[in-house]
């Protein structure tokens, strides 16, 4: 759960750096840029501690993926900006892609666990397999 | 038919698109960055990324631009975990992350 947290907040601060990468190419660039730097650096470091246990292609896509709907959201609140149906179509499909790609990844963890399961259990029932012949 | 000057700027976002993966993969190796030089060399890397994608900038648009970074990093960062650190490549994950990619293509062209 830890390693779940961490993420989130590397994509929290990976959004807002965006933020003020807009503002950067406003009226005050100095200031834009020198936060987007900062907040980019911490976001990295909330990654590395992701992926300590998270594969790095979930990590990646989830980064990517709800980076993207967050701030598909954010536009939607603070600035008015509409959800075209195909807007709502792609994002439906991005969590759907999310949740199938977090699936996988459980299901094969699931089949190495069983896997090392029934190997332990083939040891115990042969132990002179290696040792006696 | 992309011309020249396309072409170019689309060789800028594939090496921004590298730099940004090869960041990923340093900042797996660096051990959640207790190795210093290996986090110091993430931010390099990623300020290059910046850097390309900004030369990129001036001859295609940003949203096509982001799509294709998204779309590369993503494909890539996939085989690299595979090859380098072992990761699973279940079905079913296959099947999720080729969804999120073809969203992802799709929200960011119509940005």
């Amino acid at each position: 759960m830890y390693y779940w947290f961490m993420l989130f907040l590397a994509i929290i601060t990976e959004v807002a750096s965006t933020s003020f990468m807009k503002m950067a190419s406003g009226n005050s660039p100095v200031i834009g840029y020198t936060l987007m730097a900062i907040l980019i650096s911490i976001s990295y470091f909330f990654l590395s501690q992701a992926v300590r246990k998270i594969p790095l292609a979930i990590a990646y896509t989830m980064w990517e993926g709800l980076g993207l709907l967050l701030i598909s959201l954010m536009s939607w609140y603070f600035f008015g900006e509409a959800f075209s149906t195909n807007k709502l179509i792609a994002m439906a499909l991005l969590m759907t892609g999310m949740v199938l790609m977090n699936l996988g990844e459980k299901l094969s963890e699931k089949q190495a666990l069983e896997n090392e399961q029934q190997q332990m259990s083939d040891k115990e029932l042969r132990p002179c397999q290696t040792t006696c012949n | 038919m992309p011309d020249h000057l396309q072409l170019i700027a689309i060789f800028w976002v594939i090496a921004a698109s590298s730099c940004d993966i090869i960041g990923n993969v340093l900042t797996k190796l660096s051990n959640g960055f207790t190795k210093k030089r290996l986090a110091a060399m993430v931010m390099v890397v990623q300020i290059a990324a910046f850097v390309f994608l900004s030369f990129a900038l001036e001859n295609i648009d940003l949203s096509v631009a982001y799509a294709l970074w998204g779309a590369l990093g993503i494909i890539v960062t996939s085989i690299v975990g595979r090859v380098m650190f072992g990761e699973s490549l279940h079905p079913i994950k296959v099947l999720g992350i080729a969804i999120t990619l073809i969203a992802i293509l799709f929200l960011k062209l119509s940005m």
